[in-house]
């Protein structure tokens, strides 16, 4: 079956852009320009995953709105928002609307197409029995399952966006040492990256850990160099 | 930004200098003072003029009044005869007297010096006379014998209403009463029955080395108005020889008289009748002979006493009372204390020039100093005529000092209003000026507070004066408004990077997109296209560019939602440098922390930011192989930061404008340069209460950027 994956942009240009890109890769696409439009088809058929623009023509937070509406509908939807503004990434971990991950503009498209079929793997590996998820990976107090890509701290969920789980992952390919900014930077596979977004995102993560766990303070900055997970 | 410094002199000063132009009150004061005793003198010498015509009018015709004194004879001595205010008592005691100055006369005789001294009065139809003789050889009379030349005596020689010379003789048989006798030609014996004439009293005083006698002689008898006087000594008591006389005369042979100079009482009596007040009234006979006179100049000016001194104001009081009498002695040249003039009981004859018109039927005034200088009198001198002519003057002296009393008063007043307009109007000023200077000051301070170093509002604005209806409330509310302006138009520009962002990044999506496409379409061709490659580099600079410039618009912002913590920036320093050293070997670092802990409030993370900026810097401007350095130092309660790197120095003009947004000063131009680093790293020392500069190193090797924080 072929995966059905909803594109809600309200430029013409970019949205046939994304289109071209994700049928490239052998998926179905249905584009609309507005929330209006995207919620009437999304009732005709739901889609198997979304990728939101936030600002839909006059709407400013369309897309938030529309992710919650639609997550309303399907709690399991895997979700991409895009957005040409970087600090409206703090805004969506703060609603914590349960967006899967987001993309800051301008993107490469092919990211985007390979980040959409990851996370239908993804949705795949989340959906099936608990034995396929055996492959996790125990670090102290965290378990890390790169199939899955969820990470738990002892025993928990812990609720990472699949940005901040590749940076996590990455920072934990040899705990106890030290990751520079650059090696960060290229695991988020987004094209513009700075020290700052790591920053932020890092934040982020140590917020969600603290979340559960007020004492945890595995993750280490390295001033001038990047972070270190610390046993 | 040090300014220039304009310095001049203050509102306050500018405005009290012209408050000096009150000054020309006091001076057209003064001068309208001026005219006004003017106006008063002449109307005092009128009134003078018309007194003195008044009394002589009165005395139009007396001639009986002057002519109880021949005229002045040639030949003939004066002697004047003062009048006396007081009774006189005969007991040979001067006292009465010390106000007269005896007139002195003396003889050579047998060696050694002898000397009489002499004053004459009149008081109420009786001459009296004090005579005091120094004489070491007192030969007393010796009632045994007849003769009455045998010893110490005195001779008056007179003539009566005939004509007839009359010889009167004082003896004495010591101190007390003396006895008197009219005598021969001789001077030998008495006349008549030897009986002495009691009209003619004395009262004598004997001491070893002189004698002083008192007398009275009835002045009816001298009615011819000449008199002489003759003191004789006789030798010793053994050898009673009369061996030395002298007199008020020149000589004996010549004439023993002299011409008595004295008031006519009658006329004195007429003019006792009349009262003047403040004014002397002389009247002088054709021989310039004072004939009577009465009335005084006015005393010295009571300056009215202020009452009642109490202790508290005593200085003020006296600082006032110094401050009157130097202006009263200066502006207006009116002395204190009594006036030094003619003294009526010792003057006995006038002669001025005002004096000499009127006897020559012409009346006048005469402005003349007073004796001692010091007060100006006026005198109105007018004829007093007869059928047969002038007989005389009436002088009327008055001094000024009524009317400089009235024009130091009136000038004390306007002093005194002077003072205190001008203090008023002074405080007035200066208060007003104060306040005036210390709106625009504030106004000033909160322009100038309202704009930080770098010409950006800082939230604060005007909120004095708007409600002001004068011109610094226009400016006050001009200033609000422009910086209204300004405020809006900046809140634009720093929204420029977000809109430019926000505008640019969707349309470089769609360029990033559509390359993705293209790419991916020739790679189905397999043919690499090198145009795609090189679009795809210059989209990742303009979305860099973009990006920057956002992030540093969103700095402020971001800066505020971080949360602060404690941390050691010491550590934080040692652990940076040792990564960053790390990662670029071949740039050495040199760390000097003076303190092994440094604690301070922040974000580690912009912290970093900042080190990561001040170290691109120095990298970017640093010699090859040259250490930088980096210095961590604790200054009281400030932690400074250095980054100093050998290189090329800092242009002195440039370096305020270091900090500023998208300044940059990199000749190479290198990509992804785009001057915010500084600016970034000025942003984030500021957010932490701390401060950053650029200096040339003194030694020229180099620039340091000190960066200044708090310490917790």
């Amino acid at each position: 079956m072929s995966y059905l994956i909803a594109i809600v942009e309200d430029d013409a240009d970019q949205r046939s852009n994304y289109c071209a890109a994700i049928e490239n890769k052998g998926f179905e696409t249905a584009a609309y320009p507005n929330r209006a439009a995207a919620l009437e088809g999304i009732r005709e058929r739901q889609p198997d995953l979304a990728v939101l623009d936030i600002i839909l023509e006059s709407e400013v937070d369309g897309g938030f709105m529309l992710c919650r509406d639609l997550l309303a509908q399907n709690p399991e939807l895997p979700v991409i928002f895009l957005t040409e503004r970087v600090d409206e990434i703090d805004k969506i971990s703060g609603l914590r609307l349960g967006a899967w991950d987001y993309q800051p503009k301008p993107i490469s498209a092919t990211f985007l197409a390979e980040r959409v079929a990851s996370l239908l793997r993804l949705k795949e590996v989340r959906a099936a029995p608990e034995t396929t998820k055996s492959n996790a990976k125990r670090v102290g107090d965290l378990t890390l399952n790169e199939s899955s890509m969820q990470a738990a701290w002892k025993g928990e969920r812990v609720d990472l966006t699949l940005t901040e789980f590749r940076l996590l992952a990455h920072l934990l390919r040899i705990p106890g040492e030290a990751v520079t900014y650059d090696s960060l930077m290229q695991s988020t596979i987004q094209s513009y990256v700075t020290s700052n977004t790591i920053n932020t995102h890092m934040r982020n993560i140590r917020k969600k850990f603290r979340q559960l766990d007020s004492e945890f303070d595995c993750i280490k900055n390295e001033y001038g160099f990047g972070y270190r997970w610390a046993k | 930004m040090a300014s220039k410094k304009f310095r001049g002199p203050k509102l306050s000063t500018k405005l009290l200098m012209l408050g000096l132009v009150l000054l020309v009150i006091p001076y057209l004061g003064i001068q309208s003072l001026i005219a006004m005793k003017n106006f008063l003198l002449k109307g005092q010498e009128q009134a003078q003029l018309l007194t003195a015509e008044g009394i002589a009018t009165l005395l139009y015709g007396r001639d009986e009044l002057f002519n109880d004194m021949p005229s002045s004879i040639d030949g003939y001595e004066e002697l004047p005869i003062y009048p006396l205010d007081t009774n006189i008592q005969l007991d040979a005691f001067d006292d009465e007297w010390r106000a007269y100055g005896l007139t002195r006369k003396s003889t050579t005789y047998r060696g050694s010096g002898i000397f009489f001294e002499l004053v004459f009065g009149e008081r109420e139809g009786y001459i009296y006379g004090l005579l005091q003789v120094n004489d070491s050889t007192p030969v007393n009379r010796d009632p045994t014998l007849l003769r009455l030349n045998q010893s110490d005596h005195v001779r008056l020689y007179f003539r009566d209403e005939q004509g007839n010379d009359q010889r009167v003789q004082i003896v004495w048989e010591g101190s007390g009463v003396t006895t008197s006798y009219y005598v021969d030609e001789r001077w030998r014996n008495y006349l008549g029955d030897g009986l002495p004439d009691t009209s003619i009293k004395g009262y004598i005083q004997r001491s070893s080395d002189s004698y002083t006698l008192e007398f009275r002689v009835p002045l009816d008898l001298i009615s011819g108005r000449q008199l002489g006087l003759e003191v004789a000594d006789a030798h010793s008591p053994q050898e009673r020889q009369i061996n030395a006389r002298f007199g008020t005369f020149k000589t004996l042979e010549d004439n023993p008289y002299s011409q008595m100079v004295m008031r006519s009482p009658r006329l004195q009596d007429l003019l006792d009748g009349i009262s003047t007040t403040n004014s002397r009234v002389w009247i002088i006979d054709r021989d310039y002979r004072v004939r009577a006179s009465s009335g005084e100049l006015e005393k010295d000016r009571e300056l009215n006493e202020l009452k009642g001194p109490t202790n508290n104001n005593v200085t003020l009081r006296e600082v006032w009372r110094a401050l009157r009498s130097w202006m009263t002695d200066r502006i207006i040249g009116m002395p204190e204390g009594e006036i030094q003039d003619y003294d009526p009981r010792l003057t006995t004859s006038r002669e001025e020039l005002v004096l000499r018109n009127a006897l020559n039927a012409e009346s006048g005034i005469q402005k003349r100093q007073s004796l001692d200088g010091k007060s100006t009198i006026i005198t109105a001198a007018h004829p007093i005529r007869s059928n047969s002519g002038v007989i005389g003057a009436v002088l009327l002296e008055q001094s000024t000092h009524q009317i400089l009393g009235l024009q130091s008063e009136a000038l004390e007043r306007v002093a005194t209003l002077t003072l205190i307009s001008l203090l008023a109007v002074i405080i007035t000023l200066l208060s007003f000026s104060a306040r005036l200077a210390w709106r625009i000051r504030r106004l000033g301070q909160e322009a100038s507070m309202s704009i930080d170093d770098y010409g950006r509002l800082r939230g604060l604005s005007i909120a004095r004066d708007l409600r002001a209806g004068d011109e610094i409330g226009d400016l006050a509310r001009n200033i609000k408004l422009a910086l209204e302006k300004l405020n809006q138009h900046q809140g634009f520009l720093a929204n420029i990077p977000r809109t430019l962002r926000h505008e640019i990044n969707n349309p470089l999506n769609t360029i990033s997109t559509s390359l993705d496409n293209l790419e991916r379409e020739a790679l189905a061709g397999d043919d690499k296209n090198p145009y795609l490659a090189s679009a795809r580099r210059g989209l990742q600079r303009i979305s860099i560019l973009v990006g920057k410039l956002a992030d540093a618009a969103n700095l402020e912002e971001v800066l505020d939602t971080e949360e602060m913590f404690e941390f050691d920036l010491a550590a934080m320093l040692s652990s940076y440098v040792q990564n960053q050293q790390k990662l670029s070997p071949n740039q050495p670092l040199q760390l000097h922390l003076s303190e092994p802990s440094v604690m301070i409030h922040g974000s580690d993370m912009h912290i970093e930011q900042l080190l990561d900026k001040l170290l691109d810097n120095a990298r970017d401007f640093s010699e090859l192989n040259e250490p930088i350095l980096i210095n961590l130092l604790v200054i009281k309660n400030q932690c400074e930061l250095q980054v100093i790197n050998k290189g090329p120095m800092l242009e002195r003009n440039d370096i305020p404008n270091l900090f500023q947004i998208m300044h940059s000063k990199r000749h190479d131009k290198t990509p992804g340069h785009f001057g915010l680093g500084l600016y970034v790293a000025r942003i984030i020392a500021e957010h932490h209460g701390g401060t950053i500069k650029a200096e040339n190193l003194a030694d020229g090797s180099g620039p340091c950027f000190r960066v200044r924080l708090p310490m917790s």
